[in-house]
């Protein structure tokens, strides 16, 4: 049959893809290895399961006729493999908690890569309820890291909750917005020249878009606010097609971002660092310094796998993994991961043109703005382009609420290339 | 010495292939977007295959969602899309199929908000949208191609 045989064909591009990953992973190995041939047998292990549930969750879409697009699973499988490395080259132990992430992450993108996304749109008010107790959890219970207090403990884990309530403010915004656009564009009052829905149509999102803001000032995350806040425009846009949201919105955000600056302290200090990191060269500017000395000390192809110093970067883990890939792959290798990161941008954009409804539409292109945004946010910010705000790199840093994250919105974005009828 | 030399090579090996990796992707993913040279057709047929949909139908004034079926079923050809149209060999549906191939309630176009959706009820041949088999509920564009059990119709939405 023309469907099943189509199907095989996007998998067998997909093993092909994966071919060239894996080839790339056990090269990457083999350096880690030949340094410090002791311990390599843990990783080799770890490395070899990671590549066999790659290839079984690509047996499995074959087996299940699952038509979702050929090239994302790879992309991921590149970024994680470059993630296993470096963390292991970093510390192993982070290696090995990492590695029991991906298992979890990879298994949450199966499971959402086969569900029924469209039911997904009935239970709006639900998300917006959950994402508003998940910001407000950390508030009362949470342990505050690197001046953000976003992580709530259980047990001997910690979940970093806005990483979690990024997904239901898209799933909320996307139902939302299908539901309402049309009477979004539908001008009832004009104000000053200006035409302006009525505020019955605005109310919730308002409410929305303050309450996950308030939360956020609370828990100093202001990463997290700007991702929010981008992302909620950036739908809005999407949905409406019209520019004055764009320049409304980028005005309040303008004003907003101002009075921050005046009233709180650490935002004047990101700024003036991000201005001027030489000046608190031993203070705040030293994580930035550090990172731009890592990015020239690796020059053209890098000072090679396990030569570079990347230990002096605070946090070099998480939010400066890129700062830390720069050093060791160079000029060359830091583009090559950009343009893994633009293929998948790419890709996301593609799938929600491709989609045929609108709240698929909506989700796809809301779940890709937001990786976006936030992989802009934090390579802009380990380079200088921007002032920093901590926010993880997606399927490269460290950390597991951010991956397993970052895989359910790869799953949702495959469940939607799959239903092209 | 030698273990320098080895290491060396195969960090630049490991650069090369994430280039490799890189480029086989971008070269997969932008093959088809090349220009593909047309076939034989005079200016009129591919002016008419650039023009978005049906253009007779597109001025009529009393253009509501429709399905138009490629042979006439009881003497109607065109039928006007309702929040609910079944389509079926049983006598109660809304567009009646009288052939063995279609099942007596075969599927249903429903309305959610502005969009039709089509829904199979289990039919014993199944309902092509486009050339796939509709699983679940899909939703419908304008111009679609929908086989009901051998029976052909076109979705017009405007």
């Amino acid at each position: 049959m023309a469907y099943n045989k189509k199907v095989h064909m996007l998998r067998r591009l997909e093993r092909k893809l994966l071919l060239r990953v894996a080839a790339y992973l056990f090269i990457g190995t083999g350096v880690l290895f030949l340094e410090h041939p002791d311990s390599g047998r843990e990783l080799f292990t770890a490395v070899v399961i990671i590549t066999c549930i790659y290839f079984a969750l690509n047996q499995f879409w074959n087996y299940v006729h699952f038509a979702g697009d050929p090239y994302m699973l790879s992309l991921i499988f590149v970024l994680c493999s470059t993630s296993l490395i470096l963390l292991y080259r970093l510390n192993p132990i982070y290696a090995a908690r990492q590695f029991l992430w991906f298992i979890v992450g990879l298994t949450a993108l199966a499971v959402s890569s086969k569900i029924n996304y469209r039911k997904l749109a009935d239970y709006k008010y639900l998300y917006a309820a959950g994402g508003a107790l998940l910001l407000l959890l950390p508030v009362f219970f949470g342990a505050e890291r690197g001046g953000a207090k976003s992580w709530l403990q259980i047990g001997s884990i910690t979940i970093q909750t806005s990483e979690f309530v990024k997904i239901l403010l898209v799933l909320f915004l996307a139902s939302y917005l299908s539901q309402k656009s049309t009477e979004l564009v539908r001008e009832k009052q004009s104000f000053k020249g200006f035409k302006l829905p009525s505020l019955e149509e605005w109310g919730p999102l308002l409410m929305m878009l303050g309450i996950s803001l308030i939360f956020l000032v609370f828990q100093k995350d202001l990463g997290a606010t700007l991702i929010f806040y981008g992302t909620f425009l950036a739908m809005l846009y999407i949905s409406t097609a019209k520019l004055s949201y764009i320049i409304m919105g980028s005005l309040l955000f303008l004003i907003g971002g101002s009075a921050t600056y005046f009233i709180f302290d650490h935002v004047k200090m990101r700024v003036e660092t991000w201005i001027n990191p030489l000046q608190y060269a031993e203070t705040a500017g030293y994580q930035v310094i550090q990172s731009l000395l890592a990015f020239g000390y690796g020059g053209l192809t890098g000072a090679g796998l396990g030569e570079g110093f990347p230990h002096f970067i605070p946090a070099v883990h998480t939010d400066f993994i890129f700062a830390a890939a720069a050093e060791e792959l160079g000029l060359a290798g830091a583009l090559a991961l950009l343009m893994v990161y633009i293929l998948l941008i790419y890709l996301g954009f593609k799938i929600a043109a491709r989609a045929r409804d609108n709240f698929s539409k909506l989700l796809a292109a809301g779940f890709t703005s937001l990786m976006a945004l936030q992989i802009f946010i934090i390579i802009g910010g380990t380079t200088k382009l921007l002032p920093l705000t901590g926010v993880t790199l997606p399927f490269l840093s460290y950390g597991g609420s951010s991956l397993v994250s970052n895989c359910i919105i790869v799953g949702l974005l495959m469940n939607i290339s799959s239903t092209r009828i | 010495m030698e273990l320098a030399l080895t290491l060396t090579i195969l960090r630049y090996v490991f650069l090369v292939l994430l280039y490799v990796f890189v480029f086989t992707v971008v070269g997969h993913m932008f093959r088809g977007t090349k220009a593909k040279p047309r076939p034989h057709l005079s200016q009129r047929q591919v002016a008419y295959m650039e023009s978005e949909g049906p253009r007779v139908k597109a001025v009529s004034p009393t253009a509501a969602p429709r399905l138009i079926s490629a042979k006439p079923l009881s003497g109607k050809k065109v039928f006007y899309l309702d929040s609910r149209t079944t389509i079926g060999s049983g006598k109660n549906n809304s567009i009646v199929i009288p052939s063995r191939y279609v099942s007596r309630e075969h599927a249903v176009i429903y309305k959610k908000g502005d969009q039709y959706w089509l829904q199979d009820l289990e039919s014993k041949n199944g309902t092509y949208l486009n050339g796939y088999p509709v699983k679940t509920s899909t939703v419908l564009a304008h111009g679609d191609h929908i086989n009901v059990g051998g029976a052909d119709f076109k979705f017009y939405k405007w």
